[in-house]
């Protein structure tokens, strides 16, 4: 089997040296053997850098945002969920299609330290569709895991809080959410959270702020951020991953999938058509709102 | 730990076509109905936010009533579909989170619906008075 750094630099170089495209963001290694980097790659040299293990968790979507990238050629390093985050971005006309070069790749799962990183494993869309890409990296990592759990058993912690009584859920809750820091990395690592202006960066309403150590103001963050990526959410576990105080946010997200999948089917972000569940409503739906009374 | 002569606050976010239409004609009916209640005149229900309902328990209410047109009959058309979609969701992420989803109303009151009105609104301020004060999403600046 060919090695998986070559031929991305291979397609690295290629891409560059004919001028389809400014730039390739892919990943780099760090000084440690678990470190790796998102790292921009402009030149054929710098090329020679790029690289692909098991600890590229970082999602290079979100980077596409930013002001400098606008504009420009780039060529982007995508797994699974990336890709069905930037899938999502693009319909929802963040980016634009045209401005990118999609490669592909199939992604073995990802480590945190030395373990499987507990989001991969109950994820079936890890390997990026040949056709939606304009190029697949054919060789590919041994498989972390082996079998996939079901979403029950990766989320056990769920079920936990919810058989525990709303005193003692709102005690956990309060014991995660008061150590927030309110540095907004949840809201700039996930890939599908996407507002070019966000809600808590707008200085009006002046009630949304970051400047508190209050419970309320947690429990307001984050409930919102919660619900504004709730019918988006690619489960990439990214928003529990950059919590520096290892607040286990992807819970609200994963509760809010099954809530979702429970009331209005399954949708699978970036998977199924646009819009997403909650950009839109039917007639049809069941009310919970208006049986009682008559 | 239920305090004696409990009052509750209610904010009620009323939908400009049918439910605040219910609440006129209640008031012209003379119809008596709890004086706990604050409405809130909105376009129409979907226009309330999460941040309007959370911010409400913030700032001392004990409870919100979102209220809106009958399914079929928004003024808009589809504007209370959404408010549907999304109120089920956030009812079940707080509850996940330990606060309290039955401060949470959310009602279908149509402007010829006076009596209605009376009703939920009476058997809200009931329920709230035996839940006691909310407590657990306060902003403690707004409390001077």
């Amino acid at each position: 089997m060919r090695d998986i750094n070559k031929e991305i630099i291979e397609i690295a170089q290629e891409l560059l040296e004919s001028n389809k495209v400014d730039m390739v963001l892919g990943y780099t290694k760090g000084e440690r053997p678990d470190q790796t980097f998102p790292f921009i790659a402009k030149t054929k040299e710098e090329a020679e850098r790029l690289t692909f293990d098991y600890y590229s968790y970082n999602s290079l979507s979100k980077y596409l945002l930013d002001d400098m990238y606008q504009g420009k050629k780039i060529a982007i390093f995508l797994k699974g969920c990336d890709f069905r985050g930037l899938k999502l971005m693009i319909g929802e006309d963040r980016v634009k299609r045209e401005d990118l070069h999609l490669i592909g790749l199939d992604c073995p799962g990802v480590k945190r330290g030395e373990s499987v990183s507990p989001y991969c494993l109950s994820c079936r869309l890890n390997n990026v569709p040949k056709e939606e890409v304009d190029t697949k990296i054919s060789t590919s990592l041994e498989p972390l895991v082996e079998r996939k759990y079901s979403h029950e058993e990766s989320f056990s912690e769920i079920n936990d809080i919810e058989k525990m009584s709303n005193e003692e859920r709102f005690e956990y809750w309060k014991r995660q959410l008061s150590r927030c820091k309110r540095c907004y990395s949840c809201r700039n690592g996930c890939p599908v959270c996407t507002c070019r202006v966000c809600l808590f960066d707008r200085e009006n309403p002046g009630y949304i702020d970051g400047a508190t150590d209050q419970l309320a103001q947690h429990q307001f963050y984050h409930v919102i951020r919660a619900f504004h990526v709730a019918d988006r959410c690619v489960g990439c576990g990214e928003c529990s991953r950059v919590c520096p105080e290892n607040i286990p946010l992807h819970l609200l997200s994963q509760k809010l999938i099954r809530e979702l999948e429970k009331f209005y089917g399954t949708y699978t972000t970036g998977v199924d058509e646009l819009p997403t569940p909650l950009s839109t409503a039917k007639a049809n739906d069941p009310d919970h709102f208006g049986k009682e009374v008559k | 730990m239920m305090q004696q002569n409990f009052e509750p606050k209610i904010i009620a976010f009323c939908c400009n076509w049918c439910s605040y239409a219910g609440a006129d004609l209640a008031g012209t009916g003379r119809l008596k109905y709890s004086e706990n209640i604050r409405i809130v005149r909105v376009p129409c229900s979907s226009r309330v936010e999460v941040q309007m309902i959370l911010r409400a328990f913030q700032n001392g209410a004990d409870g919100v009533m979102v209220a809106g047109c009958h399914p079929g009959d928004c003024h808009y058309d589809t504007g209370n579909y959404h408010t549907r979609r999304r109120m089920v969701l956030l009812k079940s992420l707080v509850s996940f989170m330990g606060m309290d989803p039955e401060r949470l109303l959310v009602k279908w009151i149509s402007g010829n619906e006076a009596a209605r009105f009376q009703e939920t609104v009476d058997s809200f301020n009931d329920q709230l008075k035996k839940l006691g004060p909310s407590n657990k999403v306060r902003d403690q600046r707004c409390e001077i």
